[in-house]
């Protein structure tokens, strides 16, 4: 039995407050070195002996990094950007509505003013709450090192459970969310048992329309695979095609395919059986609150 | 791994304490510095009984590393009343209510609560109950815990546990 009182691993914790002074530290990999965020995920992994690093590196002290800003139709956060500042500057943007739910639903009160979304990319816990929204969005992120910089698409960012393609050298330096058009709108559910707890399922999508034509529909679960899946196959359902009804038959087509993409796994949270059914359902939901958002109602 | 010197700002007053990199805040407050009303529940972040006030945001002390507080206005609930020997509005309501039964979670819903009041003066019972999610209290008394803010918020709420 493990002492969550204290952390028993010993490591030096650095506190740099410019990128250049970052850069330096990561770029000694001789030792082995966590970048930590907000911390609510390392520091308890810390406590249970199940991450045992070093040194440890804290981005929260580089002023940069807490940017939030909307620069040429693309909302950029900065990887210490905390979540209540980023679920603040979502409020105001309704057509990425299910990011703002996404990030709001990772905890409560406390993490919130803790935590950030780029630590919760990095984690890549495939029940990441603000992944399905960002993932539905087409956003992609910017990794920074001594030799440059890079963009990457998010899901090819994300590549198993606690695995990114981050390089040793690299840190995360903003998430880019282009902002859809007007006529879009999009939805996130967490299904869970408690507030707070982490998702059995998870699930956004996002619905570009057209008066009754769904003129694009992106859909992504959390919880159900390595990663959170994006299922590109439903767009070839409902791309282009006129909804007659929530329940028409095109879209049972659209929730029986995400049923039978996503790989869940049974585990303490739920079964495997569950999370297929309920994706199938939970997708009909989601898809009828983004659909009439998509009109400019706030359904 | 070294000791290093850091400064606490807790409660308006400094503090100059030796740390090692791995301390936690919890323990500094709870062990080093003897306020002992910061308590130490789940330690892994679920429960809130660790709450603090870190640049007025309420905060997990237990997962919270000493060292990246330095130099930050740090509030528990020992530094909430305005003065010795007088209670903030939220603590009278508190007491009013008894909102209090073993007292494990109230210095965590005290300040989560003073946090809450300062942003929405006004808030709604619906938004009281989100402010306290992140709080768990294993006596199940979050009705009067409930009815304590409310009271805080509006005085003229008359005191229901009295007979």
């Amino acid at each position: 039995m493990h002492n969550s009182r204290i952390i028993t691993n010993d490591f030096d914790f650095f506190q740099p407050t410019s990128m250049t002074e970052l850069y330096e530290l990561l770029a000694d990999t001789s030792v082995e070195t966590k970048l930590m965020a907000g911390g609510t995920d390392l520091i308890p992994q810390m406590k249970e002996g199940r991450k045992a690093p070093k040194r440890v590196i804290s981005t929260m002290k580089i002023e940069e990094l807490a940017c939030i800003t909307v620069q040429d139709g693309i909302l950029k956060i900065g990887a210490a950007a905390k979540l209540k500042k980023v679920a603040a500057a979502c409020s105001g943007l309704p057509t990425i509505n299910a990011l703002h739910q996404g990030v709001s639903s990772v905890g409560k009160l406390q993490i919130l003013n803790m935590a950030t979304i780029a630590g919760n990319i990095c984690t890549a816990s495939p029940a990441a709450d603000t992944v399905p929204g960002l993932l539905t969005l087409g956003s992609s992120v910017t990794l920074k090192s001594v030799n440059g910089e890079r963009e990457v698409a998010l899901r090819d960012f994300l590549a198993g459970p606690g695995k990114t393609t981050i390089q040793a050298n690299e840190v995360l330096y903003c998430i880019n969310v282009p902002l859809p058009s007007e006529n879009t709108g999009s939805e996130f559910k967490k299904m869970e048992r408690v507030g707070a707890d982490i998702a059995k399922i998870n699930i956004s999508v996002v619905v570009q329309r057209n008066g009754n034509t769904c003129e694009s529909c992106k859909v992504a679960v959390g919880s159900c695979g390595p990663t959170t899946l994006l299922i590109d196959k439903v767009d070839d359902i409902l791309g282009g095609q006129e909804i007659s009804g929530p329940e028409s038959e095109l879209i049972q087509k659209a929730a029986q395919l995400v049923a039978d993409t996503i790989t869940p796994i049974d585990d303490i949270r739920s079964t495997a059986e569950y999370r297929r059914k309920v994706a199938a359902v939970i997708f009909m939901d989601v898809f009828q609150i983004a659909w009439v958002r998509a009109k400019g109602d706030a359904a | 791994m070294n000791k290093q010197h850091i400064t606490l700002n807790i409660n308006r007053e400094e503090y100059d304490v030796v740390v090692t990199d791995n301390e936690l805040l919890s323990n500094v407050i709870h062990d080093t510095l003897g306020l002992t009303g910061t308590k130490y529940g789940c330690g892994t972040g679920e429960c809130g009984a660790c709450t603090v006030l870190v640049n007025g945001d309420p905060v997990l002390a237990c997962i919270t590393l000493v060292t990246a507080v330095a130099g930050a206005e740090i509030i528990t609930i020992e530094g909430v009343a305005p003065a010795p020997g007088k209670l903030d509005p939220i603590q009278d309501a508190f007491l009013e209510q008894a909102a209090v039964q073993c007292g494990f979670c109230t210095p965590g819903m005290i300040l989560v609560a003073k946090d809450l009041l300062v942003r929405n003066p006004h808030p709604t019972e619906e938004e009281i109950r989100e402010t306290i999610r992140g709080n768990i209290c294993r006596c199940t008394g979050y009705t009067s815990i409930i009815r304590a803010i409310q009271q805080a918020a509006d005085p003229t709420i008359c005191c229901q546990s009295k007979p």
